[in-house]
């Protein structure tokens, strides 16, 4: 069974790489309420600032040259092209079953999460919200590489037959 | 769909991973068609069917939920 839209069974051992640090890293910042905006800052050079969307009063001044603060899209791009690929390349032998678990996963993922940012939307007001977005960018691949790999590697080692 | 693959494997003595490896899939596979929480494609009951020698209807059978 042939699925185009899988990368081969080799990224798998990159998307653990940036998953895992990725993950703790995110995690720790968030929870710990680390300022993100003292690490890794690039000044951009006069001009290139308007390639980009840029909401210069958060940044507390109008003042150009621009300066971004690149720790939290490097954790964020690490995570979620982690993610993507243990979600989507094929696994050592790739079959039928597989590609059902699959699918399966995916319909997991995307019903839980969607009654979790519901039951959030209910609960949670104002500037908390922001969190629950940042968690839900991630929430829906997360809970699918979860669930499939429970379903292919877990959860036979507590059934054997 | 029910099935006698448990018994087609005992009568040929191969294991749930040596039919596996014939047909070309994973353990978890045979295992859950084994266990009727998964219903092969029709390629692969074929397939499986082959390595007993047997047609298909011998080793599927359809239920009157299906």
């Amino acid at each position: 069974m042939n699925n185009h839209l899988l990368l081969s069974h080799r990224w798998k051992t990159l998307g653990w790489v940036l998953t895992i640090p990725a993950l703790i890293l995110g995690l720790y910042c968030m929870v710990m309420e680390v300022t993100m905006d003292d690490y890794l800052q690039v000044t951009l050079p006069q001009g290139l600032e308007r390639l980009f969307w840029i909401d210069q009063s958060i940044f507390g001044n109008t003042q150009k040259p621009v300066t971004l603060a690149l720790l939290d899209e490097l954790i964020a791009i690490a995570l979620l092209s982690g993610l993507l690929m243990l979600a989507f390349s094929k696994e050592k032998v790739e079959d039928e079953w597989i590609q059902r678990v699959r699918l399966d996963s995916l319909q997991w993922a995307v019903l839980i999460n969607s009654i979790l940012l519901i039951a959030f939307m209910v609960f949670t007001h104002g500037f908390p919200f922001f969190n629950v977005l940042v968690y839900n960018m991630f929430t829906p691949l997360l809970i699918f590489v979860a669930r499939f790999y429970f379903i292919l590697h877990i959860k036979p080692s507590f059934s054997k037959n | 769909m029910k099935n006698n693959i448990r018994v087609e494997r005992a009568i040929l003595n191969i294991s749930q991973a040596e039919l596996a490896e014939r047909v070309q899939v994973t353990r978890q596979t045979i295992n859950a068609i084994e266990l009727g929480k998964y219903s092969p494609s029709a390629v692969l009951a074929m397939k499986i069917a082959r390595v007993f020698g047997k047609k298909v209807e011998e080793v599927f059978e359809l239920e009157d939920t299906d």
